[in-house]
């Protein structure tokens, strides 16, 4: 189905702090076809958001990216400037982030910040903007749209602000959505509308999503490929129902175990002990380590390799050394 | 918008009455009988009686202080006991002054600090910041009496560009407004600049540049807007600052103003005067802090919608 | 605690230097006159407007007073003045704040009013009016300086009880049953402190500026007594001749108020870092 159209390569993306350089994200590789959803899964503080934000050379100083390449229809992104990545953010690859209640701007319409991205971009005709910005508010569910243009933030609620995001987001036709945890901060009702919103608008304008997020129920909705990120790397890579199916790293497992599921009846959820360790405190060997019930004195010692297995499930573990599984 | 501006200006109401009735009691307060001062020295007690009967010094001071408040609503202030004039005249020979300047003071403190304030906001840490930080320090640690001192020395006693006293032309008003604008500038700076500081870390600023809005855009428009909160509120401060500030610039430069008739009225006890000038300044003040909070309401869509 | 503090304070060398500064001027205050050679108020009218020499340093003022010794007498003045001003506005404006803040309803009505009328007066004007009210001197000075620094305390402080108020472990608190006097100064003083050192420091800046500027218009300390502000006042109408008069306590005065301002940056910075830097 699918031509390459993003391939991240070796990415690493550090904070400068009082302390030295800590990686937040640290070599990360993969990529997304045109039409893909690909699912970035993992606990908060591995790096999902700061990947994303990566992407779009967002990243906030003190941080920086250092190292890697970003391909976007084959050309290095972060060779760009910042006139040139203006061209390719909103146009061509846009965001939709956590918060729908801090992201919009407090003291425009909503329609003039959808408006904005249009006449930024090209659109000389205000009222061909202003027409564009109705449609699109129309398209993500607003009743009277004709109306809605002239509300301030304020006035909308959660779920209404993330409609506009995705408005916003989606309004120049863009190739490319990150969706950056969109329905985190929702009620679980306002969660299941905005996830079909999404898909619905996925399937009318063809963009490939990256779906950040910590919730794997999300993923089997929506996604076609996960990415499983620990403490700034990538440790498994798989089609979605592969991954449910078989999951190698005991990360994974552990992520899986911890869903709770309506026709089970445990008593205790299941959940990964620790946390995620910050930057300053990654192990040496494997960084799940501490954490992990499978771990040997190898797993102490050395970095597992990030190995690609017959069937491009990639996993990095020392259980499923040279690509062949060791241990079933 | 037009309720809350309603709403707004007639909260405005109690706090001129208190005002009223503080400035009214405040000659009474003060130490010393105004009757004895505004006759003189040597003056037989009978005579002060006398005229503190016709005065109506000896009425129930209720009495007074509703008289006193008919007179200021018939444009009547008193009369001055120095110069023997009506208040009225005395001040709108020297408000109009005096709004000038603080008028231009606060224009020029203004425009350069919130400039100067985004430039270091943008620049933060860095060389430019830390210069525009440091002198913006200076000018608020220095009094500005200091100040306008100094310029004297400078700028008619050494160099002899400028004339140092009066104000009989445009050059005459350069050092007042310099004067007057530079605490207000590293005030300003110094508002805006924690102001940017605080606004571009927030979600909506990483939205708009997650959009592709070219930088100027961000930061000149979106951020900035979201700013004005803080720098208007310190806008409104520094006119009121400046009002009262311009006793001192006044004093130095003897500019005839509000500032100085204050300064006279209070060394010569001409009580009225006084009264009147207090009232006035304070009335002003108020009135500008409600224009403050009316443009909040025209800025920020929040304030106007609760 | 401490030594986190200390470690952090240190980092701002500029705080440290202006902590030295306003610990020089203070030893001044405290024990400059013991070394002084002259009176500040020995006149010698054959010796006016001396220049600097080895017998004056820094000259003298009009009167043939030794500048020098009234510029250290004048620290006395006006940092006593700042700094008893200041503590006692600053008692009575916790003392309001947080009544305000804690105890709501008709209490804070009544004490926000009081505040925005005070407030109504913008700045030096405040303090012109309360000197007018009580008069000059030393000690009128320093009560008008107290009074002016109440309002922007308390409704500093109130807003900070607020935010304390509403946090679960103070209305764990109540429901506990603690008296109110209990919870206020065990648990809501004690947390708005580091603000209220910050803001006092800050407050002791601004009330030597205010000071000075009474004295500078002749509503604050009277001659012959020395203080900065008075000091400055005398030697203007000499600043062609004799600048020095001028500059020596405009000097002092902004160097004591710079140093505050930077003493109550660094510690807002050492005491909490979350405190955004105005």
């Amino acid at each position: 189905m699918s031509e390459k159209l993003l391939e991240v390569r070796n990415l690493r993306t550090v904070f400068h702090t009082e302390e030295g350089e800590m990686p937040a994200v640290d070599g990360v590789s993969f990529r997304l076809d045109s039409g893909e959803v690909l699912a970035i899964v993992g606990e908060s503080g591995c790096g999902k958001s700061v990947t994303s934000l990566s992407i779009l050379k967002l990243i906030p100083s003190p941080g920086e990216i250092v190292a890697g390449e970003i391909l976007y229809k084959g050309e290095d992104l972060l060779k760009k400037n910042t006139k040139e990545m203006n061209q390719i953010r909103g146009e061509e690859i846009s965001m939709i982030f956590q918060e729908p209640m801090t992201s919009l701007n407090p003291v425009f319409p909503i329609g003039h910040q959808i408006m904005e991205s249009l006449i930024y971009h090209g659109e000389k005709d205000k009222a061909k903007a202003k027409a564009r910005a109705i449609e699109m508010l129309r398209l993500v569910g607003f009743s009277t749209p004709e109306k809605a243009i002239s509300y301030f933030p304020s006035q909308l609620s959660g779920g209404m602000r993330q409609r506009v995001m995705i408005a916003m987001a989606l309004t120049c036709e863009p190739q490319i959505l990150i969706a950056d945890e969109p329905t985190t901060a929702l009620d679980v009702t306002i969660q299941a509308q905005i996830l079909r919103l999404l898909k619905e608008l996925k399937e009318k304008t063809g963009a490939a999503i990256i779906m950040i997020t910590h919730d794997l129920g999300i993923v089997a909705q929506i996604a076609h490929n996960v990415m499983v990120m620990y403490a700034g790397e990538a440790v498994e890579y798989a089609p979605v129902r592969e991954l449910y199916k078989n999951p190698l790293h005991p990360y994974t497992k552990g992520l899986l175990q911890s869903i709770p599921k309506i026709n089970e009846d445990h008593d205790t959820l299941y959940n990964i002990p620790g946390m995620v360790p910050g930057p300053k405190d990654y192990p040496k060997g494997c960084r799940f380590c501490p954490r992990c019930e499978y771990a040997g004195e190898r797993c102490e010692r050395e970095k597992p390799p990030y190995v690609k297995r017959a069937d491009g499930h990639r996993v990095r573990c020392w259980l499923y050394e040279g690509g062949e599984a060791n241990d079933a | 918008m037009l309720k809350y501006a309603i709403k707004r200006i007639l909260q405005m109401i109690p706090l001129l009455i208190a005002l009223s009735v503080i400035v009214f009691f405040l000659i009474r307060w003060i130490p010393g009988d105004p009757v004895s001062a505004m006759l003189g020295p040597g003056v037989p007690a009978s005579n002060i009686e006398f005229e503190r009967e016709r005065l109506g010094l000896n009425d129930p001071i209720i009495v007074q202080y509703v008289r006193w408040v008919r007179d200021i609503f018939q444009g009547d202030l008193g009369k001055s006991i120095v110069s023997k004039k009506p208040v009225v005249y005395e001040i709108s020979r020297r408000l109009p002054v005096t709004l000038t300047l603080a008028v231009g003071g606060t224009v020029i403190s203004s425009v350069l600090g919130v400039i100067l304030g985004v430039i270091a906001a943008m620049r933060q840490n860095r060389f430019l910041d830390n210069l525009i930080m440091s002198v913006s320090l200076l000018t608020v640690s220095m009094p500005s009496f200091f100040f306008a001192l100094m310029l004297m020395l400078i700028f008619s006693v050494q160099l002899g560009w400028l004339p140092s006293i009066g104000l009989n032309s445009p050059a005459h008003a350069v050092m007042p407004l310099l004067a007057l604008g530079s605490s207000g500038l590293g005030f300003m700076a110094r508002t805006t600049r924690s102001a940017m500081l605080d606004v571009i870390r927030q979600d909506y600023i990483r939205t708009s540049r997650s959009r592709g809005i070219p930088e100027k855009i961000v930061i000149y428009s979106h951020a900035l807007k979201n700013s004005m909160i803080p720098i208007i509120t310190a806008i409104g401060l520094r006119f009121g600052g400046l009002l009262a500030g311009s006793a001192v610039t006044e004093t130095v430069f003897s500019i005839p103003g509000m500032g100085k008739f204050l300064v006279d009225s209070v060394t010569k006890r001409d009580y009225p005067c006084l009264q009147a000038a207090i009232l006035v300044l304070a009335t002003i003040f108020i009135v500008v802090n409600t224009i403050v909070d009316l443009i909040y309401a025209a800025v920020d869509p929040r304030i106007r919608y609760e | 605690m401490i030594k986190v503090f200390l470690k952090r304070f240190a980092k701002k060398k500029l705080s440290v230097v202006a902590f030295f500064v306003l610990m020089f001027f203070i030893f001044i205050a405290l024990f400059g006159p013991r070394l002084c050679k002259y009176d500040p108020l020995d006149q010698d009218l054959r010796n006016i407007y001396a220049g600097i020499s080895r017998e004056h340093w820094l000259g003298t003022d009009n009167l043939g007073r030794d500048t020098l010794t009234r510029l250290v007498y004048g620290a006395r003045v006006s940092l006593g003045i700042s700094f008893s001003g200041v503590l006692s506005g600053c008692m009575i404006g916790i003392l309001l704040g947080v009544c305000a803040g804690y105890f709501g309803k008709w209490v804070d009505t009544v004490i926000c009013r009081l505040i925005d009328v005070m407030l109504a007066f913008p700045g030096l004007l405040l303090a012109i009016v309360i000197s007018a009210v009580l008069g000059n001197g030393v000690k009128n000075t320093a009560l008008a300086v107290s009074i002016f620094s109440v309002p922007s305390i308390a409704r500093m402080v109130r807003s900070v009880v607020l935010g304390i108020k509403n946090q679960e472990y103070i209305q764990a608190c109540q429901i506990v049953g603690e008296s109110n006097s209990r919870v206020i100064f065990t648990h809501v003083i004690p947390n708005a402190m580091s603000q209220i050192i910050v803001n006092t420091t800050l407050n002791l800046g601004s009330a030597i500026l205010t000071a000075s500027s009474l004295s500078f218009l002749g509503m604050g300390v009277q001659p012959p007594d020395p203080e900065w502000g008075t000091m400055l006042n005398n030697a203007m109408t000499v600043i062609r001749t004799s600048p020095i008069g001028v500059v020596m306590p405009g000097i002092c005065i902004t160097l004591v108020v710079l140093s505050f301002s930077l003493l109550g940056d660094g510690l807002r910075d050492a005491l909490d870092p979350k405190l955004k830097n105005v």
